[in-house]
């Protein structure tokens, strides 16, 4: 008996076994998450008995990545310590891992931090093609003769007649116009161009208007000092949006998700 | 209800477009290319310079995010970063993972999170913090249903006394005064001169008895008191106001916006104090100097009159919302509705010399997902998860509804409304102009809708037909909010002028309500002042004749004419220089779906039977007074 515990053999192989049996827990094949028919179904089915109608496919999809996100931090939750497979505990568990998300310090840009990201984002910032002009109001239909006699009229603000809206405008972009006047001005007013004379007569939701545009500025991108204080208000919005999203994006590579719908017809 | 094609611009750009106009404006640079003769018109910088004929400006002031309690339980997550973002015409996301997002930005805003366990909640659910390893921390923050949602609403309650010792555990000062400091901070950095205006804001939640007593405090400034007075401080109003006074002697100046008179059973308007004493003159200094303003319309009902009221007013019937705060109590009409407040008022101002109820009007949403909601054709409810879709608003049935016909969902939320708006005439977007309009009470109240209301009084007033209409109104007359001088005992005039929203239906009518004492009693009367299509008010019964339209109820769409504006000078053919009196303006919309109707069109069933398939949105003016002279 001595025989076998003294043998370097024994004690070789114990060891040699404790190894493999360490390697084997160590490199575990990562976790993995089938998303199949039954789920797609079960999804589908909850939403539908919600909101009285199928889901789209992008609704779909939404909905089945919420899912996915939600599983993945289920399953790091457990492994910080709760065994129950309980949908109630679930859920409070992935609302805790959420909030960790959310509450990700960011920090404040310097100002070539600020920068760098408005010369990325410089399109979102880009200015619509802008209206500036002049109109006169009219109730009933104006003739050519109301037309003539406004070019060159000094007293023009006392013709046609009296009017809610404002008589002249500054760079305003045809949503804004239509919001005034509604959307058929608007596009009426788009397809015209600056000019000395007036020109009209347009129809608006209240009337007719005779317009004078005395610029039209393309659309273009403005200086970063321009809008410096908005630029930083919307870096510090994307940079907590993507705080959160890089967790869970960090989370997510600890997984294999594949995919194994049924073959079906989708409408 | 804006529809418009092509491009949707977002508040960036729309801010920027503001931006550069004010660079431009202020650049020195010689004129653009106009013609070279001088006559040619020149470049009034509408919006970047003021405008001493004022503009009109559209807000909400009632919107709770994930700070207040209540919206934290219904699941709302948005910051006030969020909710000014959304004003502005950005996207949001509500809790039930739909969009949100505004056709047409607002002019201002002002985020108004309860006083009451301020950030408490969302402390709670930090692991972080102290009070999230309290025993009942998981109550408030973590649910699995709508019944957990109530279930932790209802369980606020026993929090709510100060010598609790469950009170005393919750309620951290700290947390409260933290999320005030980023409340502020919030509305300072949204807040964006010329351009879009973010009021620092909060909720007060008085409601002994579930009698409504909640009043919103608005700031004017970038500056407010370390921590917000609540119903725990104090559950008297008075003690709020006395609180308000002390803080603008330091320089703080605020104004109380009370709203949901409604399911006030009574003691929004009650002519005792709170301690039960007849109101005086003291009471209604203290009372105007704070409150110059009411919210009369909000997604919890409108609170204008009750059918009970106004027997003879024809639209009086309009969104009613019977019950107690939070409860299915009713609530007792007389004292709870905004016209029989007004006319108190002119009835103790006639009998005993003051007058505590002489306010202006605005509306307001009140919505708990950070989000304005006020287009009947685009409604998503108030309270985040719990009526995030029609069946749980209770405008589809409920999927278990069997053979006996449809049931709904049993809740109240089917009785809300898409509403309201706050509007001011003011010279330009900024907190000063804005809330020295909210002072004058030159301010105006809609459904959602932006209707555009003038309303001027006097005994001078312009020709309709003026081409200087409204600067001559101004030097001649008063406009809403303001008191009446007569000459010579002469009937006043008064002038209405209403637009409508270029994006929503036409213009039914124009109204002025008039109330007035005589003999000593209160009187009320409707007159309509004008028609559409051309029709005539009748001058035996001051009525337009009906015009026609309506809705086709199988797709919402519109049928009929109306008008796109009003504009008519009116006299009171009833005018007692003796008999003091008030007159504001209500303009009627064409009739439009209601949002349950749309939420049933869009579901493909049947409206619901129990209610007004169809509204008529409206806006109302603030009061123009006439005190008669031998009395102040």
């Amino acid at each position: 008996m001595t025989k076998i515990f003294g043998s370097s053999l024994f004690w070789f192989l114990l060891i040699g076994v404790a190894i493999f049996i360490v390697d084997a827990r160590l490199n575990q094949p990562t976790d993995r998450i089938v998303v199949d028919d039954r789920i797609i179904t079960r999804i589908a089915g909850l939403w539908e008995s919600q909101m009285g109608r199928r889901p789209t496919e992008q609704e779909l999809r939404n909905l089945v990545e919420n899912w996915i996100n939600e599983e993945i931090l289920f399953r790091e939750a457990k492994r910080l310590g709760l065994d129950k497979e309980d949908t109630i505990v679930k859920r409070r568990l992935v609302q805790k891992m959420h909030f960790l998300a959310e509450e990700a310090e960011v920090e404040e840009p310097d100002e070539a931090g600020l920068r760098r990201y408005f010369s990325e984002n410089a399109a979102g910032y880009e200015l619509p093609r802008r209206y500036s002009f002049s109109q006169v109001f009219y109730r009933q239909q104006p003739n050519d003769e109301d037309l003539r006699v406004l070019d060159g009229n000094a007293d023009w603000r006392g013709l046609g007649d009296a009017t809610m809206q404002s008589r002249s405008f500054v760079q305003k972009s045809e949503r804004e116009i239509a919001a005034e006047f509604g959307i058929e001005f608007a596009a009426a007013l788009g397809e015209l161009a600056a000019g000395d004379s007036w020109q009209g007569p347009l129809m608006s939701e209240f009337g007719w208007h005779h317009v004078l545009i005395t610029a039209v500025d393309e659309a273009a991108i403005p200086t970063f000092e321009m809008v410096q204080h908005l630029v930083i208000n919307d870096y510090l919005h994307e940079a907590r949006t993507e705080a959160k999203l890089k967790q869970l994006a960090e989370l997510r590579d600890q997984y294999e998700v594949i995919w194994a719908p049924a073959e079906k017809s989708r409408e | 209800m804006l529809l418009v094609k092509g491009e949707t611009m977002n508040s960036k750009t729309f801010t920027l477009m503001m931006t550069l106009l004010l660079v431009a404006s202020c650049a020195d640079e010689p004129a653009e290319e106009q013609a070279a003769a001088t006559d040619a018109p020149s470049r009034q910088e509408v919006g970047s310079k003021p405008n001493p004929e004022r503009n009109a400006y559209f807000g909400d002031l009632h919107v709770h995010t994930r700070y207040s309690f209540d919206a934290y339980i219904f699941g709302t997550r948005a910051t006030p970063d969020d909710a000014y973002r959304f004003a502005k015409g950005e996207a949001l996301t509500h809790p039930a993972g739909f969009t949100m997002q505004l056709a047409e930005p607002l002019d201002f805003y002002s985020v108004t999170d309860h006083a009451f366990f301020l950030g408490v909640l969302p402390a709670m659910a930090d692991p972080s913090t102290e009070i999230s390893k309290h025993p009942d921390a998981g109550k408030f923050t973590q649910f699995e249903t709508v019944a957990d949602r109530v279930a932790a609403f209802g369980g606020a309650r026993d929090y709510i006394d100060p010598n609790s010792e469950k009170f005393a555990q919750i309620h951290d000062l700290t947390e409260v005064s933290a999320a005030w400091a980023a409340i502020i901070d919030s509305a300072n950095r949204n807040n964006d001169r010329g351009q879009f205006t973010a009021f620092i804001g909060y909720e007060y939640t008085s409601g002994p008895e579930s009698q409504n007593l909640h009043r919103n405090v608005i700031y004017r400034d970038d500056r407010a008191p370390e921590i917000p007075f609540s119903r725990l401080d104090s559950p008297n109003p008075e003690d709020l106001w006395r609180w308000m006074d002390k803080h603008r002697a330091a320089g703080i100046e605020s104004l109380a916006l009370p709203h949901n008179s409604n399911g006030s059973n009574g003691q929004m308007f009650s002519l005792t104090d709170f301690s039960g004493r007849p109101l005086d003159a003291a009471y209604a200094e203290l009372r105007m100097r704070n409150e110059p303003l009411v919210e009369n319309t909000q997604i919890k009902g409108t609170s204008d009159t009750h059918p009970l009221l106004s027997p003879n007013d024809e639209w009086a019937d309009f969104e009613i919302f019977p019950y107690r705060i939070a409860t299915s109590l009713d609530s007792d009409v007389n004292g709870s509705y905004v016209r029989e407040a007004l006319l108190n008022g002119i009835e103790l101002q006639t009998k005993k010399g003051f007058n505590p109820f002489k306010f202006g009007l605005v509306g307001s949403s009140d919505t708990h997902n950070a989000s304005w909601s006020g287009n009947d054709d685009n409604y998503y409810g108030k309270v985040g998860m719990m009526d995030s879709d029609p069946v749980k608003r209770g405008s589809v049935p409920l999927p278990a509804s069997g053979e006996d016909g449809p049931r709904y969902a049993n809740t109240y939320y089917h009785l809300w409304s898409g509403s309201g708006l706050a509007a001011v005439w003011a010279e330009e977007n900024t907190r000063e102009s804005i809330y020295a309009a909210f002072r004058r009470k030159e301010t105006f109240s809609t459904t959602g809708p932006r209707i555009k209301v003038r309303f001027f009084g006097g005994t001078n007033l312009p020709e309709i037909d003026s081409a200087t209409l409204i600067k001559d109104a101004y030097a001649s007359g008063t406009p809403m909010g303001g008191d009446l001088t007569v000459s010579d005992d002469l009937p006043p005039e008064f002038i209405v002028w209403v637009a409508k929203d270029a994006g929503d239906a036409p213009l039914e009518r124009a109204q002025i309500i008039k109330g007035w004492i005589e003999n000593g009693s209160a009187r009320e009367m409707v007159y309509d002042v004008a028609c559409s299509n051309g029709l005539q008010v009748d001058d035996e019964t001051h009525r337009c004749p009906d015009n026609g339209a309506g809705v086709d109820l199988d797709n919402c769409s519109i049928l009929g004419e109306g008008a796109a504006e009003f504009k008519t000078k009116w006299t009171d053919p009833a005018f007692d220089p003796e008999q003091g009196a008030f007159y504001y303006v209500r303009a009627l919309q064409n009739p439009t779906c209601r949002w349950s109707t749309w939420d049933a069109i869009k579901a493909g069933v049947a409206p619901r039977e129990d209610l007004h398939p169809t509204i008529q949105e409206r806006a109302w003016s603030s009061p123009i007074w006439y005190t008669p002279p031998d009395r102040d």
